[in-house]
């Protein structure tokens, strides 16, 4: 009884510590300050869309960018002004931005596939592991503290069963099937977390209508491919005010830097 | 001296490094920088390679040729060397560039300069003259000089390959079609990969290319190759447009006479035999523009615009047949409509009668050619009163003309005659629902209306997954388990070593008895006392020496000495305390206060030493 009130212990520190870190790292993220003066200004912005005045709608939603805020529905908004404005490239990089809060957001979804077809690119999507696209594909609809959230919760819960294997000799073997199936789990949302954090910041996207890619990161280079308005890319190297990007294809070229903008 | 050795060893291993290094670098008054190219004359559509040469150094970057008017560079490479002979070490990087000239000249390259690494490299110059291409073959001779199309002699790349765009006219109304064409012109050029041409159409709306033509046309005295483009436009709202300009990409084949495989025939047959009959050939990528042309949209006319237009423009003949003309009631009558002429068919509709009384009208079956429209159109005389099939109206705009015009074809007289044998005609008529064809429904797109609220708003640029705090949290579940683990092997051993057990119990049990001995010292209660004193050491070095308490005898104790480092002096003490115990058993009181202090130090002080001995 007393070793079973240690081992209690021993759950509830573990406990502690994950709802602790959780919410110093996730929480501390949300702005809980002047959420009045916040949609004040959110519904100044969207009242100016609903006029047709949509450059003004952008500048009053981006004020609120500049107060250090931002979420899911403010990217949704201004890419919405950008899309009515026919900056494509603007509106789909707000839309990804958007999509990193939401992912699940019906609304979005639908935008951003419709705002796809206005991009000028038939581009062929490189043959991807199969592995890498499987992973991806079952985190998709997950934001990324989402699944950081999930990939530490696993890592604790793993942890947890270990100490059951030792509480609970006699269930080994259930418990050796739990384990082995969080295993796998957390590996796989590892995995995909770790995906994200390998592309953070080095994905953007064109805001120039067209933009040849070259061999070499000057003008006398000769062009490879060309980047259209909207199309997404990777960002491999920088020299200057030159950028090296990879396409979706895997083709690889040079641009000037101003004609991209970071998600 | 060893040691000695070894440092003697180290400084001259240090030394020869240090001598090969400074060798290696080569200071920039020590390194050469040329330029140097093939051959220094070159014809239009030829590639020559410019050399850039670095001396004395392998470590130089590719530097940046300056514009120039013309000819295009494109940088290939570089190529290092280093040699050593008669015990002189020689070595270089050259960079080698593709020169494409673009027009007849005379042209100098360089000096270069060109700085790195704080210093600054200067090259010698060099002049190029580029000479006009090969005579066609296919040229006319006798015609005159040679001339492009725009009337002067051929000295520049692009008066081998230009473009046109040319619409049918430069005015039309609003989705009036336009016939443009786009001819891309090519002389004594090889071409390949061409694309289709694009052109921004801003205030039209532009089909789809037709399949293109490929001919030759004799301009101004020049044989080209022309591939003909054509669509249709028309315009979508009234206004002044700029139509393109077009541009159109294509690779342009050039001959590589500067790379010569050396053939182990050598001079016998020459090289130029074996690159044509290889067909040695560089693709160039070329963008080729037709300037922008200014097209008007008129807005049709409100004035004397026909009641039933409804948008048709062109110019257009109208017939209508009508057979058979003797029928009973309910019987199918077929209307073979033809709309023949030029224009814009998509806005052609069926013409509409001037009343349907008396008729059951069905929608025509529709068939288009290239310059004709046919409907035929069954319609059913519901009753024998009708003697005639009323006009039929076909109005259009003819852009021609730029008038509106109406062509109107009837009456048609026929013959009515009622159903025999007494059956009547019934037209039954299906339901709403299923009479009519489902239309094919056209959805309009559009993006979802906007959010109303902010939704929960964060700190910018915040991302837990990428934060240390995070990824530290990982080895927070590892150190709780470690400590479990710990914890658990720890209460294991204590449940299955009882020799460990006891030794771990004993300081804790020792503690308590001391306390319960103090607070009988405190009572002055002798007996007690002394009975919590003798029992607390008994189990004490029961439990730290793992024999039974009740076994802790003087002779234990005695046995003690030499074992566990234990002093002679600690024995004594606890032979003493015994003793002690004994007496107060027997006669208590002999004992006083002080002496009761005493025996609870010494009891302290040996269960110290031991703790101290034995951990």
């Amino acid at each position: 009884m007393k070793s079973m009130r240690q081992y209690g212990k021993s759950f509830f520190v573990l406990g502690m510590v994950v709802a602790i870190v959780g919410y110093i790292v996730f929480a501390y993220s949300y702005v809980y300050a002047d959420e009045d003066k916040s949609a004040y200004v959110f519904y100044k912005a969207s009242t100016l869309y609903e006029k047709g005045q949509y450059e003004e709608a952008i500048a009053v939603y981006e004020q609120l960018i500049e107060t250090g805020q931002e979420s899911g529905n403010l990217y949704y908004n201004i890419a919405n002004c950008y899309f009515k404005l026919d900056k494509i490239g603007f509106a789909i990089l707000n839309y990804e931005r958007a999509r990193r809060f939401m992912p699940r957001d019906a609304d979005l979804a639908a935008n951003y596939a419709y705002a796809k077809t206005f991009v000028n690119e038939m581009v062929l999507d490189a043959e991807e592991n199969i592995v890498r696209h499987f992973i991806n594909g079952l985190f998709e609809k997950t934001s990324s503290n989402e699944l950081a959230a999930i990939v530490l919760l696993l890592w604790c819960v793993f942890f947890g069963a270990l100490m059951l294997v030792s509480l609970f000799p006699r269930q080994k073997k259930y418990i050796r099937l739990v384990l082995v199936t969080l295993i796998c789990v957390t590996g796989l949302s590892s995995f995909a977390l770790l995906e994200r954090v390998r592309v953070a910041d080095k994905e953007a996207i064109v805001i120039t209508s067209e933009i040849p890619a070259r061999f070499a990161p000057f003008e006398r280079a000769t062009t490879h491919f060309t980047l259209f308005e909207g199309g997404m890319v990777y960002i491999i190297q920088k020299k200057g005010t030159w950028v090296k990007v990879a396409r979706s294809d895997g083709k690889i070229g040079w641009i000037p830097e101003e004609h991209l903008v970071r998600i | 001296m060893r040691k000695i050795r070894r440092v003697i060893l180290f400084l001259c291993v240090l030394s020869v490094a240090g001598v090969s290094v400074f060798f290696s670098c080569g200071s920039a008054a020590d390194v050469d920088f040329e330029i140097s190219i093939d051959r220094n004359s070159l014809p239009l559509g030829s590639v020559a390679q410019l050399k850039l040469t670095f001396n004395d150094t392998q470590s130089m970057p590719a530097p940046q040729l300056p514009r120039n008017d013309g000819f295009e560079s494109r940088y290939r490479g570089p190529s290092t060397m280093m040699s050593i002979v008669n015990g002189q070490m020689t070595k270089s990087v050259t960079h080698i560039y593709s020169i494409i000239p673009l027009r007849v000249g005379n042209y100098t390259l360089g000096p270069f300069t060109f700085s790195h690494r704080r210093n600054t490299y200067r090259s010698n110059s060099i002049t190029i003259h580029i000479t006009d291409g090969n005579a066609s073959p296919q040229r006319p001779t006798g015609q005159g000089g040679v001339t492009t199309a725009r009337g002067s002699a051929q000295n520049a790349l692009e008066d081998y390959m230009f473009m046109t765009m040319e619409p049918t006219k430069t005015k039309g109304y609003l989705n009036e079609n336009i016939p443009v064409t786009i001819k891309l012109y090519v002389s004594q050029l090889r071409v390949s990969d061409i694309e289709y041409p694009k052109f921004s159409h801003d205030g039209f709306s532009a089909g789809d290319f037709e399949k293109p033509r490929q001919y030759q046309q004799l301009l101004n005295g020049v044989y080209y190759e022309v591939v003909e483009f054509n669509t249709v436009i028309f315009g979508t709202r009234a206004g002044v447009f700029s139509l393109g300009p077009a541009q159109l990409e294509c690779n342009v084949l050039m001959k590589d006479r500067s790379q010569r495989r050396s053939s182990g025939f050598g001079g016998f047959f020459g090289d130029d035999i074996f690159d044509d009959f290889f067909g040695r050939y560089e693709r160039h990528a070329v963008t080729i523009a037709a300037p922008a042309v200014t097209l008007t949209v008129l807005p049709l006319p409100e004035d004397n615009k026909p009641a039933n237009f409804d948008g048709t423009l062109g110019a257009y003949s109208f017939t209508v047949e009508a057979s058979p003309q003797t029928v009973t009631v309910g019987d199918p009558i077929t209307l073979k409509m033809t709309i023949s002429g030029t224009g814009n068919f998509s806005t052609v509709s069926v013409p509409s009668l001037e009343n349907e009384e008396g008729f059951k009208v069905y929608a025509p079956q529709i068939q288009q050619k290239d310059d004709a429209k046919y409907f035929e159109q069954i319609i059913l005389p519901t009753t024998d009163a009708v003697t005639e099939i009323p006009k039929l109206r076909f109005s259009f705009f003819d852009t021609e003309k730029g008038a509106y015009r109406t062509i109107t074809r009837g009456p048609f007289p026929i013959t009515v005659h009622k159903g025999t044998g007494g059956e009547t005609l019934r037209i039954i008529d299906m339901p709403e629902s299923a009479a009519k064809p489902l239309a094919k429904e056209v959805l309009g797109r559009d993006i979802v209306y906007i959010k109303e609220y902010p939704g929960r708003l964060r700190q910018k640029g915040y991302r837990g997954h990428l934060s240390k705090l995070y990824w530290a949290s990982f080895g927070m579940p590892v150190i709780v388990y470690i400590l479990f683990a710990v914890l658990m092997r720890r209460q294991t051993r204590l449940r299955t070593d009882v020799r460990y057990a006891r030794k771990m119990h004993a300081p804790k049990k020792a503690r308590k008895g001391i306390a319960h001995a103090a607070e009988c010292l405190r009572h002055k209660d002798v007996g007690t006392f002394y009975d919590a004193v003798f029992k607390t050491l008994q189990e004490y070095l029961g439990n730290i020496f793992h024999v039974p308490a009740g076994g802790i005898t003087v002779d234990v104790i005695d046995s003690l000495r030499g074992k566990h480092s234990i002093d002679e002096e600690i024995i004594v003490t606890m032979r003493t305390i015994f003793e002690e115990c004994d007496m107060a058993r027997y006669a208590p009181s002999s004992i006083d206060s002080a002496k009761m202090q005493e025996t609870f130090r010494a009891l302290k002080t040996v269960i110290d030493e031991i703790e101290r001995c034995v951990r």
